[in-house]
């Protein structure tokens, strides 16, 4: 690539005694452009190379481990034959405060998650999975019990929330009594839409004044989180804690 | 760059690639362990949120 040149330079050519001249090759120029572009090159391959791999843990990896674990918790959260066992308190008196346990057949049939006092991401809503909207009504009550869970990523407990549809229940479990909600209607609004989780959302179809409704709110379209999704149910019957969950759950008595 | 690299490496090819995938390996966990939760919180922090 680099063969030998003849050189206009004088002191580039050397003489022999025999005569023999040997004319000296220019050295090849370090072609540092050309390099630095390889270098841009290969960082910038190296970057997309990080960013594919941080997007598939996160979407697959993270989300999947997650959801395993806040699942788990939320099956062993006061079950077992332990002697100390933990029990809902009857009162929130804290963020973070772990009240109640959220059951959704439409999400799957093991599907379950904890619901915690406030909305904060730690840990209520990364590491717990539900939390509900501080000053919003407490399950069963008149007004609308409000919460908020993760779309995607953080185990993603709301995931499939676009998937509820007419006819399809939501239970909530407490200390005394098993609440079950009836689905209503889905809405998609602004982030900045927080009339939705008003005591009487008016953008329900139908909504009075006294209803006992309950809100569930999560990002969408997943991992994109422009929006907000919205599904509104209503209370549809109580159970007595002591009478054990509601049958069609298929809990065994857990 | 990882053509410097590999000819830095010392050994033959069999003995390279093995390093090369020792370093692609520790790569990985210190991803896993450090730079994905750091970019986590960084990409998806708290007040990107308001409902």
């Amino acid at each position: 690539m680099f063969g030998l040149q003849k050189s206009t330079n004088p002191s580039d050519v050397t003489e022999l005694p025999d005569g023999t001249r040997i004319i000296w090759a220019p050295l090849p120029k370090k072609r540092t452009g050309r390099q630095a572009l390889l270098a841009v090159g290969e960082t910038a391959i190296t970057l997309g190379l990080i960013l594919a791999l941080f997007v598939g843990y996160k979407a697959f990896l993270q989300d999947s481990l997650v959801a395993d674990t806040q699942n788990q918790k939320a099956q062993g959260f006061g079950g077992g034959a332990d002697q100390h066992k933990l029990r809902f308190p009857s009162q929130v008196h804290k963020q973070a405060q772990i009240f109640g346990r959220m059951y959704v057949p439409r999400f799957g049939s093991k599907w379950t998650r904890l619901i915690a006092e406030g909305t904060r991401w730690h840990p209520v809503l990364n590491e717990i999975g539900i939390g509900h909207y501080v000053g919003t009504s407490m399950p069963g009550e008149v007004g609308n019990f409000a919460v908020a869970a993760h779309r995607g990523g953080f185990g993603g407990a709301f995931k499939e929330i676009h998937r509820l549809v007419a006819g399809d229940k939501v239970y909530v479990e407490t200390r005394n009594y098993w609440y079950v909600y009836k689905y209503l209607q889905t809405k998609i609004v602004d982030p900045t839409d927080t009339s939705v989780i008003d005591r009487v959302p008016l953008e329900l179809t139908g909504s009075v004044s006294g209803g006992k409704y309950m809100t569930m709110t999560s990002c969408t379209p997943i991992f994109v989180n422009t929006h907000r999704i919205v599904v509104w149910l209503e209370l549809d019957q109580v159970i007595k804690a002591s009478d054990g969950p509601p049958r069609e759950l298929n809990l065994g008595g857990n | 760059m990882y053509s410097w690299l590999w000819h830095k490496l010392p050994g033959g090819k069999l003995l390279k690639s093995l390093q090369c995938l020792t370093m692609v390996g520790l790569a990985l966990v210190a991803f896993y362990f450090w730079l994905f939760p750091w970019l986590d919180a960084i990409l998806f922090s708290e007040s990107s949120t308001k409902l």
